[in-house]
Parts: C-alpha cells; sequence; structure tokens
C-alpha cells in the first residue's frame, strides 16, 4: 500500500461518511413522513425518491452534472453568489453520495418505522408528549437498529459508487478519484497489482458495513419475537 | 366531572356507531360482547381515533364536535388512557415508563402511586422482565402518573388468568377510592363489572342498548339481548354473616342465604349475591322438605311472558327474578299475590365481593 493508497482510501471513506450523514436528517423526515402519514402526492415522491436506484448511476450523474453546474440551477446560483464551483471538485463528491445512497437509506428507515406498533406512539400522546418528543424518544431509539442498518447499507453502497461521480466529479487522481474510479484505472492501465489491492480493501469495507447492516438486523428480529 | 358523549357515530369494518351517553364521576362500566364497539369509544374519548359526526364533552370543555370542526389533540386532552395490550415503551424501565407523562406539579406523588401499586422493588427493572399483573400495575401507574382527569381502562384484566384478575380488582378498586378519579373501564366481563363499577353502560352492535346503576341494568334489562348478555337477573348487595366448612351466610335484606363460598376472600365482608333466574325453582305455597339451602317464602310480583321462558318476579323480602317455563307457571297458578316458596342451591348463589 503506498501513501496514494491510503489517501484514496481515506477520501472515499470520508466522502461517503459525509455524503450519507449529509443525507440522514433528511432521510429520516421523509422516511418517516412515509411510514406515518397519509398526504397527496406521496406516490409521486415514492417514484421520485426510487428514481436514482433503477436509473443508470451515468444517468443520474448527467442529471447532477447540469443542475450542479455553472450553467445549472444550484451550480449557477453557488457561482454568482459565492463564487463557488461543484462540479469536477472534491467537495461535490459527498453530495453526489448522499443523493445515490438516499433512496436505500430511505427504503430501509421506512420499513423499521412501519414496523413500530403505532400504538405507542399513540400512548405516548396521550402521556402528553408532543410529536417531537414523541419521535425523539418512543419512535427514533424503537426504531435505531432498523435506521442503523439502513444507514450502513447506504454507507456501503457510497462507498463503490462509480458512474455518478466519475460523471460529476470526473477522475482526477489525489482530487476526485475514489476506490472503484482507481480500481478502474488501474485495470486499464495494466497494473493488476494495485487493482487487486484496492479491490481487497473495497471488499472488506463492503463486508464489514453489510455484516453489521445483517447483524443488526437479526437481532431486531430476535429482540421483536422476544415475550 | 362528567363525560358526555352525543350522537357520536363512526363507520369501522362491520360496524356502525352511534353513541350516546353520560357517564359521572365513580367508575362506569361499559360491557358487551367483542365487536361491539367498545374499544372504539374509548379511542375517541382519548382522542386517538376521530368520529365522524358528534360531540364528545368532559366537564365543561369540548374535546370532539364534528359540527365546530373542534378537535383537541390526544396530548391535551388529559386523558389517562390503558389500552389492553398496556403498550408499555419496551425500551425504557419501568421508573422511566411511570415518569414519560408526568407533568411538574399536577400529578398525584410519584412515591404515593407507586406505594399504592406496590411498585418499589420494580422501579429499576425492564418491561421484558415483568410478569403480566406486574405489566398492568406499571401501565396503571404511568397513565395515574399523568394526572388525568379521566382514566379510560380497556379490559385491563383480559387474559389474566383468574388467581390474577382476583389480585387485580383491588388495585383497580384502591385507584377508584384513592384518587377519586372518573374511570371508564371497558370489559365483557360481568365479574369485572361487578366488583369496579357504580354505572354500566351496556354497548350492543354499536348502540347503547341500556344505561344505568349497575343494579338497575342488571335488575331491569331494557330488552332480551341485554338481558342474554348479562344473563345474572338478581343482583343484591349482602353481607357476610359468618363462614364454615366452605359455604357462607349472607345476609340480604331481612333474609339470610347460604351460598359457596368458593374463592371468595377470606376478608370480604360486603359482597354482591348474583342468581340467575333459570337456577330457581318454585314451590306451591305449602313446600315439603327439599335438599336445597335456600327456602325463600316470597309473593309474586308480576309474571311476565318472554318467549320460551316466562319472567317471575317475587318479592322475598328482596326482589327476586325466576324464569320458569310456561307448563310450569300454568301448573303453579302464578299470578300477581300468589304465595310461592323459592329454592336455589348453595353453588347456584355466586358471590362477588365489592
Amino acid at each position: 500500500m503506498t501513501a496514494a493508497d491510503w489517501n484514496l482510501i481515506g477520501f472515499t471513506v470520508v466522502a461517503a461518511l459525509a455524503g450519507t450523514l449529509l443525507m440522514l436528517p433528511f432521510g429520516l423526515a421523509l422516511a418517516w413522513w412515509l411510514a406515518r402519514r397519509e398526504w397527496r402526492g406521496k406516490v409521486l415522491v415514492e417514484t421520485l425518491i426510487t428514481l436514482p436506484l433503477v436509473l443508470p448511476p451515468v444517468a443520474t450523474g448527467l442529471i447532477l452534472l447540469r443542475v450542479l453546474g455553472r450553467r445549472g440551477p444550484v451550480g449557477g446560483f453557488l457561482h454568482r453568489h459565492f463564487d463557488l464551483d461543484l462540479v469536477f471538485t472534491g467537495r461535490v463528491v459527498p453530495f453526489v453520495l448522499a443523493v445515490m445512497a438516499f433512496p436505500l437509506f430511505v427504503r430501509s428507515a421506512r420499513v423499521a418505522f412501519e414496523e413500530l406498533d403505532p400504538r405507542l406512539e399513540a400512548i405516548a400522546r396521550t402521556l402528553g408528549a408532543g410529536e417531537w418528543r414523541v419521535f425523539r424518544t418512543i419512535s427514533l431509539p424503537l426504531a435505531a437498529r432498523g435506521l442503523a442498518a439502513g444507514w450502513l447499507l447506504a454507507f456501503a453502497r457510497a462507498l463503490g459508487e462509480f458512474g455518478a461521480t466519475i460523471m460529476v466529479a470526473g477522475n482526477i487522481p489525489g482530487r476526485t478519484t475514489t476506490l472503484s474510479l482507481a480500481i478502474y484505472d488501474a485495470v486499464q492501465l495494466g497494473d493488476d497489482g494495485r487493482a487487486f489491492r484496492l479491490l481487497g480493501v473495497s471488499v472488506a469495507l463492503a463486508l464489514g458495513a453489510v455484516g453489521v447492516s445483517e447483524w443488526l438486523g437479526r437481532r431486531r428480529h430476535r429482540s421483536r419475537s422476544a415475550p | 366531572m362528567s363525560l358526555v358523549l352525543h350522537k357520536v357515530t363512526a363507520a369501522v369494518p362491520g360496524l356502525m356507531l352511534e353513541v350516546s351517553t353520560e357517564c359521572g364521576p365513580g367508575v362506569t362500566a361499559v360491557f358487551g360482547p367483542s365487536g361491539a364497539g367498545k374499544t372504539t369509544v374509548l379511542e375517541w374519548v382519548a382522542g386517538l381515533r376521530a368520529p365522524t359526526g358528534g360531540v364528545i364533552q368532559l366537564g365543561d370543555r369540548v374535546l370532539h364536535d364534528s359540527g365546530r370542526k373542534i378537535s383537541v389533540p390526544a396530548r391535551l386532552r388529559g386523558i389517562g388512557y390503558v389500552p389492553q395490550d398496556l403498550a408499555l415503551f419496551p425500551h425504557l424501565s419501568v421508573r422511566e415508563n411511570l415518569g414519560y407523562g408526568r407533568p411538574a406539579a399536577a400529578a398525584p406523588g410519584f412515591d404515593r402511586v407507586v406505594e399504592v401499586l406496590e411498585l418499589p422493588t420494580l422501579l429499576g427493572r425492564g418491561i421484558a422482565a415483568l410478569s403480566g399483573g406486574e405489566r398492568q400495575r406499571v401501565a396503571l401507574g404511568r397513565a395515574l402518573l399523568a394526572g388525568p382527569r379521566l382514566l379510560l381502562l380497556d379490559e385491563p384484566l383480559a387474559g389474566l388468568d383468574a388467581p390474577l384478575k382476583a389480585r387485580l380488582i383491588p388495585f383497580l378498586a384502591r385507584i377508584r377510592d384513592e384518587f377519586r378519579l372518573p374511570m371508564l373501564l371497558v370489559t365483557h366481563d360481568r365479574y369485572e363489572v361487578l366488583a369496579l363499577a357504580d354505572r354500566l353502560i351496556v354497548l350492543l352492535a354499536g348502540r347503547v342498548a341500556q344505561a344505568g346503576t349497575v343494579r338497575e341494568v342488571f335488575q331491569r334489562p331494557a330488552n332480551l339481548a341485554v338481558a342474554g348478555l348479562l344473563a345474572v337477573e338478581t343482583v343484591q348487595p349482602g353481607r357476610i354473616e359468618r363462614r364454615a366448612e366452605g359455604l357462607a351466610v349472607v345476609r340480604v335484606g331481612s333474609v339470610a342465604l347460604t351460598a359457596v363460598a368458593g374463592d371468595l376472600p377470606a376478608g370480604a365482608r360486603e359482597v354482591f349475591v348474583c342468581i340467575r333466574a333459570e337456577d330457581v325453582i318454585l314451590l306451591g305455597a305449602t313446600g315439603a322438605a327439599a335438599s336445597a339451602r335456600n327456602r325463600l317464602p316470597g309473593v309474586v310480583r308480576s309474571v311476565a311472558d318472554t318467549g320460551p321462558l316466562v319472567r317471575v318476579e317475587l318479592d322475598c323480602g328482596f326482589p327476586l327474578v325466576v324464569a320458569l317455563t310456561r307448563p310450569a307457571c300454568a301448573d303453579l297458578e302464578l299470578r300477581p299475590g300468589a304465595t310461592v316458596t323459592a329454592l336455589i342451591k348453595a353453588p347456584h348463589l355466586h358471590l362477588i365481593p365489592r
């Protein structure tokens, strides 16, 4: 492992962490809203947020590129008012990963909230608790395992993101290259040794995240079936 | 503080509900078969389910008024609700469950409630480590400690075995007496009604079939459906005079009756004596000796034809309802004013402590 490899791994992990933490509050709010409320346009929102899961990542990347680019609505606004450019920089990577990880998290978080007995929340209300307190003291802690499992899954997804990242951030070694982009590069350059080293790292990271996620899921079911 | 429901309506799957009733202080039992809409009524009052029409009022405060589009949110109603499944918070300790809804001042003291419900040794435990009866007491305590103005209990003793029921009833009675909290109690168990309630609302197929004091309703069911549901026609307060060899002598008015004491608690003094009309045998005025322990001379007050059976009301020192077949009634030439002797076997007298 070279210093460049370690930098690369560090950048990828930090970007995936930042991205999944960035989308966490929005994901929690939306998942709760989908699980617990009926509202007009719910089906539309459900469809929209599932889109990045089924669209080719490159296509999602292209949309993000348009939106975040200097001539796009968000990118243009940031450029004009804050002289801030996002596309083809390292700082855009967490945003891209947040978008790509969002649907995965929302889906598992929604299930985690739906599994909660709504009577517990209802009883908390009869005891005088407002909605925020009910969420903080009942829904969130009781769904915690499911939420953590969902977040880890989203994190694992973010670690391996390729298509959208390369569209929006490019592949600039030392600045925007992530683990999966580097593996692709190494294979293209015939550097099999590096490709397999990085492959090993990817597998280890993914195994760790998915393993813990599964373990949390299992514990959740066991604690549910206990008397 | 009285709770008033005025033409409160809703459609739940398979049932149209329309309920108008009034519950005063003390314990009001909502009694009915399963599927009659009892739990729905509690959820309306608690604010967990919105009726489609009608007015719900507690004291002078309107909780729900469909016409004026008023619906006070559950958290502002100040109504304690103990659902049938208790819904204890599984991730919190007993102490945290109890303290969840406690406002700063209004609640009766934490220590007092914990003491009355005999919870001190359980405070540090988790919910999973509690027995059924302990859970029931924690759920009661949690609702009480939020300082409610009204307590709703949904089948508080359902699913518990008989000895546990007998142990929990005194706790409920203590809450009723110590905290002077009006309670609305949903049940399909006569025993719970007689042991705890002052007033009774009979709910049949989504409607109030009858409401009144417990004795009134048992003694004078409004119709056959109510009578069939209650299945105990005579309910009289009595006082245990002595107990021996598994039997108890109970004084009801001027008459002493012998009953099987069964699982009646040893200290019970005041009881309800319950007699089913089918369990009473009538003899003509000159009855011979019989094995039945209770021989009660009486006068027929009324005779009413109610289908296959005739309902006869006697005055034996207390009003006693008897059900007879029509031929039996004809043989005895029963009419108001006739004198007869009622026989009741001791095991057919059911005693309920009150």
